[in-house]
């Protein structure tokens, strides 16, 4: 455009150079548009839509593959038994049925990013903190939200009456063994919040799981399984909590002025945010309506740009979430 | 199991897998192969399915007939392999000068892609893989065109193929026939995924399995009969030798040739099977990269057509000025 | 009372710290900024590492993720921007942890308040530049619905929901960690009386040093410890 007065000429980049090469700025100037809008397309609050496919891996006793965006992960839930003879410290009488769980052990996940997700994460490496803290969030979850009965994973057996019982005692039934899961998370893709697609990967692998009639063999001294298919048992799962991460983009920084910074709350975020981003917080809820019991768990950190008022959104857009995920997990 | 004080390990007291009963009134019966000694498997492969690597692509054996439901354990085999490469990407800067393109293949099969659980650590036969990949590779990249660079292809291997048929959940004897078809398919995968990433190649190599039926041990008069494609469930016990070859259809070269086994006079008719597999499968394979490249080629269309107008849903055109 | 506090026990770190609470001890030792490996080398900020090691047995997964916890709120504490491509050390022993009778998720909620006001001492102590001050809080909901502040073993044993939050002199939320079963309202009311509590243990001390709000059992422990922190620098004056 011609002026009187003599305008530098500006640098023309693609929208893609100048994510590359500022993105904290690139996302901001999307941010702060009169209609906020992410780089990807969605909304601030919205998230990716989910769906699920269970029962295809064909050795595991349960298996789920989730789809959130470009972020794939595959989940394969492996039983295998623990003698209860094996066992160095056995619990004692008065741990609580919820307790045994996590005592013994039972629950064994493990998430591996290191499969070439993504250019950041190349095999050859052991597990990186992210990983491993991803895992340990997912154990850690499972226990807390006592989604796993002990009892459905028990192997009992009930001992012949002999000579020395009483005889108006019923014969006891005494656990000879526990079913261990091994719950092996592998993530193909990752674009952005692996925590929420790894954790809906788990919770559907277990629900698709199923266990063979296991008893114990008194003259082989072991535990012999049915290998058909129409006497296999699955695993109670009620009240499935649904994992919803958000990022918090903030402008404030050490060297601004406090009342200068602005920030806004992200759903569901992709590889690109996340980068950018360095405050999270995840809800994990278990119900819609808010009720008593409705929060199994609250995670913030990494900075302080959001207080109160902005976690109670993110509580309620968790609650919405857990809606979502009901039709994909027991719809699909 | 070792203990691993990277990973969450298995509870103390240590696991074992499940053994399963025979059952005396089940009649189980082995599969057999219905297909003729020159077909192959039905096969699937796309490509692109890791957006944020350089290519990828997802090869798949679907199990030939429904599992029967009936049993547990698996009756038929299926494969089930993703790839993606990572690169041109440059040397680490302590690395020495290469004039070539500096190629690792890395192979890990998933804990749950085997009857018995793996481990997460890669043991001696996935790096025996890689290096077979490695070769058949070497031989169909162009590396002079990427100077001081490196590329990394990974294969994960979600199901893999059994070395044989175990009766209701009996053990497999293990005799590695298994892991010719899973090699196959990684030559495959890895071709599909290099060609997405765009590294340029003198053709596209395809991965074909065959192997020797020992017919004496059913009785039959005739020698060896040699199959391609040989799903070893199928075959339980009566295989005397595999091959697995990387050919490069339109040269009519191969790259990388492994035999296991006694083929004894066969050796050439087992290869040339081989060959039939590998110009099989090429066929699927060059289809799913055309479509592949279709693809791309409309929506690079697409994306020129709308330059200048604000594109639906991003919010900025797609040319961004920076101004100072 | 206030938690139990102890000032520069190793003579080798730049800053060290042992604090105990009610149910765990830290000892806490932070160094720099030293010298990083070029592949944690960030160009504008300081690298920030911590190292977490339990009471017994090797660390593991567990200590991953409370490192990356403690990780992400100290590097809104720490002015990262004085010292570039340089690191931050802080390494934390825990010497006495909650009881294995408890369930893992309410002793790592637990430690959390702890491992972050032991770091902040180890820094303070260190003299590393710091953006603001942070206190940490433990609370957990028993059985009726009451809420108790740093809370012993036996009154968190059938706890219904367990919380540690941690806020700086701003008022600014840095660390919510809850686990267990609750709702909005509940965590809402919680997070009020952290706020409280934190503000309270970073209340400006008054002439005679009492505390100017009378609710909170631990008082102004971090204020205490700040002004005496501050009166040991400057003694030289006052003797020369």
């Amino acid at each position: 455009m011609a002026n009187g007065t003599a305008k530098p000429p500006g640098l023309a980049f693609s929208r893609e150079t100048f994510a590359k090469l500022t993105p904290g700025p690139f996302l901001q100037a999307h941010l702060q548009q009169p209609e906020p809008i992410r780089p990807n397309g969605r909304s601030l609050d919205a998230f990716r839509t989910p769906t699920i496919h269970t029962g295809s891996l064909s050795h595991s006793n349960g298996s789920a593959v989730v789809r959130l965006g470009d972020t794939a992960i595959v989940c394969g839930v492996r039983a295998e038994i623990l003698l209860a003879s094996d066992i160095p410290h056995p619990p004692g009488e008065d741990t609580s049925e919820d307790d045994l769980v996590e005592r013994l052990g039972l629950l064994v996940p493990n998430v591996e990013l290191s499969t070439g997700c993504s250019p950041g994460h190349l095999p050859g490496n052991p597990p990186s903190t992210v990983a491993q803290a991803l895992s340990y969030r997912i154990l850690s979850l499972l226990h807390t939200s006592n989604l796993i009965n002990a009892d459905d994973l028990r192997i009992l057996y009930t001992e012949p009456a002999s000579e020395d019982d009483l005889p108006d005692e019923g014969s006891k039934v005494v656990t000879k063994a526990f079913w261990a899961l091994y719950i092996d998370v592998l993530c193909i893709a990752l674009d952005g919040n692996p925590f929420d697609a790894a954790w809906a990967a788990v919770i559907s692998a277990l629900k698709s799981t199923q266990l063979p009639k296991a008893w114990w063999d008194p003259d082989r001294e072991m535990i012999l399984c049915s290998p058909l298919a129409t006497e296999t048992h699955g695993l109670r799962l009620d009240d499935i909590p649904v994992a919803s991460t958000f990022a918090v983009f903030s402008t404030g920084s050490a060297l601004k002025q406090r009342s200068e910074a602005e920030s806004w709350v992200l759903a569901d975020p992709d590889g690109f945010e996340e980068d950018v981003c360095s405050e999270t917080v995840t809800a994990v809820a278990r119900s819609d309506d808010g009720g008593v019991g409705s929060i199994t768990r609250l995670e913030k950190s990494g900075g302080g740009a959001i207080g109160k008022a902005a976690m109670g959104r993110c509580v309620h857009m968790a609650q919405q979430r857990w809606r979502e995920w009901q039709g994909v997990l027991h719809g699909g | 199991m070792q203990t691993d004080r990277r990973r969450l390990n298995a509870p103390p007291g240590g696991t074992a897998p499940p053994v399963f009963a025979a059952l005396p009134d089940t009649k189980l019966q082995r599969p057999t192969r219905s297909r003729k000694p020159d077909e192959h498997r039905k096969l699937f492969l796309r490509t692109g399915i890791v957006p944020s690597a350089s290519g990828s692509a997802y090869y798949e054996i679907p199990p030939q007939q429904q599992q029967q439901t009936a049993l547990l354990v698996p009756q038929h085999s299926s494969l089930k392999i993703t790839c993606t490469v990572h690169g041109p990407r440059p040397l680490p800067r302590n690395a020495a000068f290469s004039p070539n393109l500096l190629l690792s293949a890395h192979v890990k099969f998933a804990p749950f892609a085997t009857r018995n659980r793996r481990g997460y650590v890669r043991d001696a036969s996935e790096r025996d893989l890689g290096a077979h990949l490695e070769t058949a590779l070497r031989g169909v990249v162009i590396g002079e065109r990427f100077p001081k660079s490196g590329c990394e292809v990974v294969l994960t291997v979600l199901e893999g193929e059994e070395d044989g048929w175990g009766a209701g959940g009996a053990e497999v004897k293990g005799e590695g026939w298994g892991i010719m078809t899973v090699l196959a398919g990684c030559i495959t995968a890895a071709s599909a995924a290099l060609v997405d990433a765009g590294i340029d190649c003198v053709d596209l190599v395809s991965g074909g399995v065959a192997a020797v039926i020992d017919a004496g041990r059913r009785g039959d008069q005739e020698d060896g009969v040699v199959i391609l494609d040989p799903a070893p469930s199928e075959h339980d016990g009566e295989i005397g030798a595999a091959c697995v070859v990387a050919y490069l259809k339109s040269r009519d070269e191969v790259t990388e040739l492994w035999i296991k086994g006694d083929a004894g006079a066969q050796v050439q008719i087992l290869i040339d099977e081989a060959v039939k597999a590998a110009s099989l499968v090429r066929a699927v394979l060059a289809d799913a990269v055309k479509d592949a490249v279709e693809a791309k080629i409309g929506e690079a269309e697409d994306d020129a057509a709308t330059t200048g107008l604000a594109k639906e849903g991003k919010g900025k055109s797609k040319e961004v000025v920076m101004t100072g | 009372m206030g938690p139990d506090i102890s000032h520069h026990p190793l003579q080798g770190a730049d800053g060290s710290v042992t604090f105990s609470s009610n149910l765990c001890s830290i000892l806490a030792a932070a160094n720099g900024p030293v010298e990083v490996q070029r592949r944690d080398e960030l160009p504008e900020e300081a690298a920030v590492e911590v190292n977490i090691r339990p009471p017994s047995g090797v660390s593991g997964p567990r200590e991953r993720w409370l490192e990356s916890v403690v990780a992400a709120v100290l590097r809104s504490v720490l002015h990262l921007h004085m010292h570039p491509r340089t690191l931050v050390q802080i390494t934390l022993q825990i010497t006495k942890a909650p009881s294995s009778t408890l369930k893992g998720a309410i002793r790592d909620v637990a430690l959390l308040p702890s491992l972050i006001n032991a770091s902040f001492l180890a820094l303070l102590d260190g003299g590393l530049p710091l953006r603001s001050t942070v206190a940490a809080v433990f609370l957990a909901v028993v059985g009726m619905g009451e809420v108790r502040e740093d809370p012993s073993e036996k009154e968190l044993a059938g706890c219904k929901s367990v919380h540690g939050l941690a806020y700086n002199n701003h008022g600014d939320l840095l660390l919510s960690e809850s686990s267990g079963s609750f709702d909005l309202a509940e965590w809402e009311n919680i997070a009020d009386q952290a706020e409280e509590t934190c503000r309270a243990a970073m209340a400006p001390l008054d002439e005679d040093g009492v505390v100017m709000k009378g609710t909170m059992s631990s008082g102004p422990w971090l204020r205490q410890e700040l002004t005496d922190k501050a009166q040991a620098a400057v003694a030289w004056r006052e003797a020369t």
